[in-house]
Protein backbone atom coordinates (compact mmCIF):
# COMPACT_ATOMS: atom_id res chain seq x y z
CA UNK A 1 0.00 0.00 0.00
CA UNK A 2 1.69 3.29 -1.09
CA UNK A 3 2.05 6.30 1.32
CA UNK A 4 -0.77 8.31 -1.33
CA UNK A 5 -3.68 5.27 -0.36
CA UNK A 6 -3.19 5.31 3.16
CA UNK A 7 -2.87 9.53 3.61
CA UNK A 8 -2.03 11.37 6.86
CA UNK A 9 -3.01 9.46 10.02
CA UNK A 10 -2.19 9.19 14.01
CA UNK A 11 -3.19 5.79 13.27
CA UNK A 12 -0.87 2.84 14.04
CA UNK A 13 0.29 1.24 10.76
CA UNK A 14 2.88 -1.28 10.16
CA UNK A 15 5.94 -1.13 7.97
CA UNK A 16 6.78 -3.81 5.30
CA UNK A 17 9.62 -3.96 3.71
CA UNK A 18 10.78 -4.40 0.16
CA UNK A 19 13.79 -6.42 0.88
CA UNK A 20 13.98 -9.92 2.92
CA UNK A 21 14.98 -8.92 6.74
CA UNK A 22 17.71 -10.73 9.17
CA UNK A 23 15.49 -13.46 10.17
CA UNK A 24 14.55 -14.91 5.92
CA UNK A 25 17.82 -14.35 5.15
CA UNK A 26 19.15 -18.13 6.29
CA UNK A 27 21.56 -17.24 8.88
CA UNK A 28 21.58 -20.15 11.19
CA UNK A 29 19.76 -19.28 14.94
CA UNK A 30 22.94 -19.18 16.85
CA UNK A 31 23.89 -15.87 14.42
CA UNK A 32 20.17 -13.97 14.12
CA UNK A 33 20.65 -14.15 18.60
CA UNK A 34 24.23 -12.80 18.33
CA UNK A 35 22.54 -10.19 16.34
CA UNK A 36 19.53 -9.78 18.09
CA UNK A 37 22.03 -9.32 21.09
CA UNK A 38 24.04 -6.68 19.50
CA UNK A 39 21.42 -4.62 18.49
CA UNK A 40 18.01 -5.81 20.42
CA UNK A 41 15.68 -3.49 18.57
CA UNK A 42 16.01 -5.79 15.48
CA UNK A 43 13.79 -8.49 17.51
CA UNK A 44 10.43 -6.76 17.64
CA UNK A 45 10.71 -4.54 14.40
CA UNK A 46 11.05 -5.59 10.51
CA UNK A 47 12.44 -2.63 10.34
CA UNK A 48 15.07 -3.01 12.09
CA UNK A 49 15.37 -6.61 11.31
CA UNK A 50 15.70 -5.26 7.87
CA UNK A 51 18.37 -2.77 8.91
CA UNK A 52 20.11 -5.31 10.52
CA UNK A 53 21.71 -7.04 7.49
CA UNK A 54 24.59 -3.47 7.75
CA UNK A 55 24.94 -4.17 11.71
CA UNK A 56 27.84 -1.83 12.48
CA UNK A 57 25.73 1.14 10.41
CA UNK A 58 22.57 0.06 12.27
CA UNK A 59 24.45 -0.07 15.71
CA UNK A 60 25.24 4.08 15.70
CA UNK A 61 22.11 4.63 14.11
CA UNK A 62 19.94 4.11 16.58
CA UNK A 63 22.09 5.27 19.55
CA UNK A 64 22.17 8.67 17.44
CA UNK A 65 18.64 8.81 16.89
CA UNK A 66 17.94 7.79 20.77
CA UNK A 67 19.76 10.45 22.42
CA UNK A 68 18.44 13.26 19.20
CA UNK A 69 15.02 12.56 20.51
CA UNK A 70 15.48 12.32 24.19
CA UNK A 71 18.14 13.43 26.24
CA UNK A 72 18.37 15.40 29.98
CA UNK A 73 17.34 19.13 29.32
CA UNK A 74 17.07 20.99 26.11
CA UNK A 75 14.75 20.81 23.85
CA UNK A 76 11.49 18.57 24.87
CA UNK A 77 10.35 15.65 24.20
CA UNK A 78 6.92 17.88 21.97
CA UNK A 79 9.51 19.60 20.05
CA UNK A 80 11.10 16.97 18.99
CA UNK A 81 9.13 15.30 18.14
CA UNK A 82 7.55 18.02 16.24
CA UNK A 83 10.49 18.45 14.27
CA UNK A 84 10.35 15.31 13.09
CA UNK A 85 6.61 15.48 12.22
CA UNK A 86 7.46 18.57 10.07
CA UNK A 87 10.57 17.49 8.56
CA UNK A 88 8.17 13.71 7.78
CA UNK A 89 5.23 15.72 5.93
CA UNK A 90 7.41 17.80 3.90
CA UNK A 91 9.59 14.47 2.95
CA UNK A 92 6.14 12.57 2.14
CA UNK A 93 6.46 9.80 4.83
CA UNK A 94 3.21 8.76 6.00
CA UNK A 95 4.74 6.07 8.39
CA UNK A 96 7.33 8.20 10.01
CA UNK A 97 4.60 11.21 10.54
CA UNK A 98 2.43 8.94 12.48
CA UNK A 99 4.37 7.56 14.82
CA UNK A 100 5.89 10.87 15.89
CA UNK A 101 2.53 12.65 15.70
CA UNK A 102 0.97 10.30 18.14
CA UNK A 103 4.44 10.56 20.23
CA UNK A 104 3.75 14.61 20.15
CA UNK A 105 0.27 14.41 20.92
CA UNK A 106 1.15 12.24 24.12
CA UNK A 107 3.42 14.52 25.07
CA UNK A 108 1.90 18.17 23.82
CA UNK A 109 -1.90 17.16 24.73
CA UNK A 110 -3.15 19.65 21.66
CA UNK A 111 -4.06 17.34 18.72
CA UNK A 112 -4.98 20.47 16.80
CA UNK A 113 -1.37 21.22 15.95
CA UNK A 114 -1.17 17.85 14.08
CA UNK A 115 -4.51 18.19 12.66
CA UNK A 116 -3.29 21.43 11.31
CA UNK A 117 0.33 20.32 9.95
CA UNK A 118 -1.54 17.30 7.87
CA UNK A 119 -4.29 19.57 6.36
CA UNK A 120 -2.52 22.67 5.40
CA UNK A 121 1.30 21.74 5.39
CA UNK A 122 3.81 23.92 6.93
CA UNK A 123 3.59 27.10 5.11
CA UNK A 124 1.02 28.69 6.58
CA UNK A 125 1.30 29.92 10.42
CA UNK A 126 -0.53 26.80 12.54
CA UNK A 127 -2.90 28.43 14.53
CA UNK A 128 -2.98 26.25 17.56
CA UNK A 129 0.78 26.41 17.59
CA UNK A 130 2.55 28.29 20.42
CA UNK A 131 5.04 30.50 19.64
CA UNK A 132 7.90 28.47 20.44
CA UNK A 133 6.31 25.58 18.42
CA UNK A 134 5.80 27.33 15.52
CA UNK A 135 9.58 28.83 15.15
CA UNK A 136 10.63 25.09 15.78
CA UNK A 137 7.83 24.66 12.59
CA UNK A 138 9.47 27.06 10.56
CA UNK A 139 12.71 26.39 11.68
CA UNK A 140 12.80 22.86 10.83
CA UNK A 141 11.33 23.20 7.51
CA UNK A 142 13.90 25.42 6.34
CA UNK A 143 16.36 23.01 7.53
CA UNK A 144 14.59 20.38 5.17
CA UNK A 145 14.16 22.08 1.97
CA UNK A 146 16.84 24.54 1.34
CA UNK A 147 19.08 24.33 4.42
CA UNK A 148 22.34 25.66 2.42
CA UNK A 149 20.51 29.01 1.99
CA UNK A 150 19.65 29.56 6.11
CA UNK A 151 21.94 32.44 7.63
CA UNK A 152 22.33 33.76 11.31
CA UNK A 153 18.58 35.40 10.51
CA UNK A 154 17.45 32.14 10.55
CA UNK A 155 18.08 32.07 14.02
CA UNK A 156 16.73 35.06 14.99
CA UNK A 157 13.05 34.02 15.17
CA UNK A 158 14.62 31.25 17.87
CA UNK A 159 16.31 33.31 19.59
CA UNK A 160 13.37 35.95 20.05
CA UNK A 161 11.41 32.77 20.87
CA UNK A 162 13.59 32.22 24.09
CA UNK A 163 15.57 29.28 22.72
CA UNK A 164 19.17 28.28 24.14
CA UNK A 165 21.58 26.92 21.89
CA UNK A 166 21.07 23.52 23.36
CA UNK A 167 17.50 23.51 22.89
CA UNK A 168 18.63 25.01 18.77
CA UNK A 169 20.99 21.82 18.32
CA UNK A 170 18.38 19.61 19.95
CA UNK A 171 15.76 20.59 17.44
CA UNK A 172 18.64 20.74 14.51
CA UNK A 173 19.61 16.88 15.59
CA UNK A 174 15.96 15.82 15.53
CA UNK A 175 14.71 17.59 12.48
CA UNK A 176 17.63 15.94 10.58
CA UNK A 177 17.50 12.86 11.94
CA UNK A 178 14.24 12.82 9.97
CA UNK A 179 15.93 13.80 6.83
CA UNK A 180 17.59 10.51 7.55
CA UNK A 181 14.88 8.32 8.30
CA UNK A 182 12.82 9.78 6.03
CA UNK A 183 14.89 8.18 3.15
CA UNK A 184 15.50 4.76 5.27
CA UNK A 185 11.95 3.84 5.34
CA UNK A 186 10.62 5.53 2.16
CA UNK A 187 13.38 3.29 -0.04
CA UNK A 188 13.00 0.56 2.12
CA UNK A 189 9.40 -0.51 2.34
CA UNK A 190 6.31 0.98 2.46
CA UNK A 191 2.94 1.97 5.15
CA UNK A 192 0.59 -0.93 5.42
CA UNK A 193 -2.81 -0.59 7.74
CA UNK A 194 -3.22 -3.35 10.42
CA UNK A 195 -5.96 -5.53 9.89
CA UNK A 196 -8.24 -5.48 12.65
CA UNK B 1 41.66 14.88 16.98
CA UNK B 2 38.77 16.25 16.80
CA UNK B 3 35.65 14.57 15.06
CA UNK B 4 34.57 14.54 11.40
CA UNK B 5 31.75 17.03 12.15
CA UNK B 6 33.61 19.42 13.94
CA UNK B 7 36.41 19.38 11.76
CA UNK B 8 34.09 20.27 8.57
CA UNK B 9 32.36 22.85 9.86
CA UNK B 10 35.71 24.24 10.93
CA UNK B 11 34.46 24.22 15.14
CA UNK B 12 37.53 24.12 17.65
CA UNK B 13 36.50 21.28 20.26
CA UNK B 14 37.44 23.46 22.87
CA UNK B 15 35.39 26.60 21.15
CA UNK B 16 31.88 27.33 22.94
CA UNK B 17 30.23 25.33 19.99
CA UNK B 18 32.67 22.44 20.13
CA UNK B 19 31.52 22.16 23.77
CA UNK B 20 28.12 22.62 23.45
CA UNK B 21 28.28 19.36 20.94
CA UNK B 22 30.30 17.50 23.35
CA UNK B 23 27.68 17.93 25.90
CA UNK B 24 25.25 15.77 23.53
CA UNK B 25 28.09 13.08 23.99
CA UNK B 26 26.01 10.05 22.54
CA UNK B 27 24.81 11.85 19.80
CA UNK B 28 28.24 13.64 18.75
CA UNK B 29 30.24 10.27 19.01
CA UNK B 30 27.54 8.35 16.92
CA UNK B 31 27.86 11.12 14.14
CA UNK B 32 31.49 10.40 14.41
CA UNK B 33 30.94 6.54 14.29
CA UNK B 34 27.91 6.70 11.01
CA UNK B 35 30.81 8.67 9.08
CA UNK B 36 32.71 5.57 9.90
CA UNK B 37 30.68 2.85 9.47
CA UNK B 38 29.09 3.96 6.21
CA UNK B 39 32.29 5.79 4.35
CA UNK B 40 35.22 4.07 5.71
CA UNK B 41 33.56 0.64 7.02
CA UNK B 42 36.38 -1.94 7.72
CA UNK B 43 34.02 -4.31 5.45
CA UNK B 44 32.96 -2.14 2.85
CA UNK B 45 30.87 -5.71 1.09
CA UNK B 46 29.77 -5.12 -2.17
CA UNK B 47 29.76 -1.39 -1.98
CA UNK B 48 33.82 -0.16 -1.86
CA UNK B 49 35.25 3.26 -0.23
CA UNK B 50 35.68 4.72 -3.45
CA UNK B 51 32.08 4.15 -4.41
CA UNK B 52 30.98 5.75 -1.20
CA UNK B 53 32.54 8.69 -1.66
CA UNK B 54 31.54 9.11 -4.40
CA UNK B 55 27.92 9.19 -3.78
CA UNK B 56 28.96 11.35 -0.39
CA UNK B 57 30.34 14.03 -3.27
CA UNK B 58 27.40 13.96 -5.34
CA UNK B 59 24.82 14.46 -2.67
CA UNK B 60 27.19 16.91 -1.22
CA UNK B 61 27.32 18.80 -4.42
CA UNK B 62 23.51 18.69 -4.84
CA UNK B 63 22.66 19.95 -1.19
CA UNK B 64 25.28 22.20 -1.78
CA UNK B 65 27.35 21.63 1.12
CA UNK B 66 31.06 22.64 -0.34
CA UNK B 67 32.49 21.57 3.12
CA UNK B 68 31.61 18.09 2.25
CA UNK B 69 31.80 18.22 -1.11
CA UNK B 70 35.61 19.15 -1.01
CA UNK B 71 36.22 16.41 1.97
CA UNK B 72 34.91 13.55 -0.47
CA UNK B 73 36.44 14.95 -3.62
CA UNK B 74 39.64 15.07 -1.84
CA UNK B 75 39.16 11.52 -0.83
CA UNK B 76 38.50 10.62 -4.40
CA UNK B 77 41.61 11.86 -5.99
CA UNK B 78 43.88 10.48 -3.61
CA UNK B 79 42.05 7.20 -4.52
CA UNK B 80 43.12 7.54 -8.07
CA UNK B 81 39.87 8.61 -9.61
CA UNK B 82 40.66 10.30 -12.87
CA UNK B 83 39.39 14.20 -13.99
CA UNK B 84 36.89 12.59 -16.33
CA UNK B 85 35.72 10.49 -13.30
CA UNK B 86 35.35 13.22 -11.13
CA UNK B 87 33.90 15.59 -13.72
CA UNK B 88 31.18 12.96 -14.50
CA UNK B 89 29.99 12.46 -11.03
CA UNK B 90 29.89 16.12 -10.86
CA UNK B 91 27.71 16.02 -14.07
CA UNK B 92 25.80 12.77 -13.75
CA UNK B 93 23.72 11.33 -15.39
CA UNK B 94 25.34 13.35 -18.82
CA UNK B 95 28.84 11.44 -18.69
CA UNK B 96 27.80 8.38 -16.67
CA UNK B 97 29.57 6.51 -19.50
CA UNK B 98 32.86 7.08 -17.83
CA UNK B 99 31.22 5.50 -15.17
CA UNK B 100 30.73 1.78 -14.06
CA UNK B 101 27.49 0.32 -14.49
CA UNK B 102 27.41 -0.32 -10.50
CA UNK B 103 28.26 3.00 -9.41
CA UNK B 104 26.03 4.48 -11.66
CA UNK B 105 23.16 2.69 -10.75
CA UNK B 106 24.58 4.19 -6.85
CA UNK B 107 24.13 7.77 -7.99
CA UNK B 108 21.11 6.88 -9.41
CA UNK B 109 19.85 5.53 -6.41
CA UNK B 110 21.12 8.95 -4.26
CA UNK B 111 19.79 11.18 -6.74
CA UNK B 112 16.97 10.17 -6.33
CA UNK B 113 16.13 9.91 -2.56
CA UNK B 114 18.43 13.34 -2.01
CA UNK B 115 15.93 15.49 -4.55
CA UNK B 116 12.26 13.60 -4.09
CA UNK B 117 12.26 10.82 -1.22
CA UNK B 118 8.62 10.39 -1.64
CA UNK B 119 9.20 9.35 -4.76
CA UNK B 120 11.09 6.06 -4.38
CA UNK B 121 9.18 2.82 -4.86
CA UNK B 122 9.93 -1.09 -5.32
CA UNK B 123 11.48 -0.67 -8.67
CA UNK B 124 14.13 1.12 -7.52
CA UNK B 125 15.46 -1.59 -5.48
CA UNK B 126 14.98 -4.19 -7.98
CA UNK B 127 17.23 -2.21 -9.97
CA UNK B 128 19.74 -1.99 -7.33
CA UNK B 129 19.56 -6.23 -7.28
CA UNK B 130 19.66 -6.22 -11.42
CA UNK B 131 23.07 -3.91 -11.13
CA UNK B 132 24.30 -6.58 -8.63
CA UNK B 133 24.02 -5.04 -5.25
CA UNK B 134 23.33 -7.57 -2.66
CA UNK B 135 21.12 -7.00 0.17
CA UNK B 136 23.44 -5.75 2.42
CA UNK B 137 24.95 -3.70 -0.40
CA UNK B 138 21.23 -2.14 -0.86
CA UNK B 139 21.50 -1.18 3.05
CA UNK B 140 24.60 0.39 3.40
CA UNK B 141 23.75 2.22 0.33
CA UNK B 142 20.44 3.62 1.84
CA UNK B 143 22.21 4.43 4.99
CA UNK B 144 25.01 5.93 3.59
CA UNK B 145 22.59 8.61 1.35
CA UNK B 146 20.27 9.35 4.52
CA UNK B 147 23.68 9.72 6.97
CA UNK B 148 24.75 12.46 4.16
CA UNK B 149 21.03 13.99 4.47
CA UNK B 150 21.61 14.13 8.06
CA UNK B 151 25.00 15.53 8.11
CA UNK B 152 24.87 18.27 5.70
CA UNK B 153 21.71 19.76 7.53
CA UNK B 154 23.48 19.38 10.76
CA UNK B 155 26.41 21.29 9.45
CA UNK B 156 24.03 24.42 8.09
CA UNK B 157 23.01 24.39 11.57
CA UNK B 158 26.41 24.74 12.99
CA UNK B 159 27.47 27.11 10.54
CA UNK B 160 24.52 29.66 11.06
CA UNK B 161 25.31 29.54 15.01
CA UNK B 162 28.97 30.32 13.91
CA UNK B 163 27.74 33.32 12.11
CA UNK B 164 25.59 34.38 15.20
CA UNK B 165 28.29 34.48 17.24
CA UNK B 166 30.47 36.35 14.80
Amino acid sequence: MSNETIGWTVEMLEWAPWLETIHEAGHTRDEVAAIEEAVPVVKGSRYFATLAHDLPALRERTALFSNAMRSAGGASNAERELAAVVTSRINGCVYCASVHARAYNVYARKPAVIEEIYAEGVDTPIAAADVREQVIINFSAKLTRDHSAMTAADLAPLRAAGLTDLEILDVTQAAAMFAWANRLMLTLGEPERIEP
Amino acid sequence: MTDIINQLAGIADDSPLGTLRASRDVTFNAAAGSYRELITPADPGGLSHVERNAVAYRIALLETSPAVSEHHRQRLEAAGVTPAQLAAIESFPSASDQLEPHLTAALTHSDLLTRAPREATAAEIAALRAAGFATRDIISLSQLIAFVSFEVRLLSALRILQEEQA
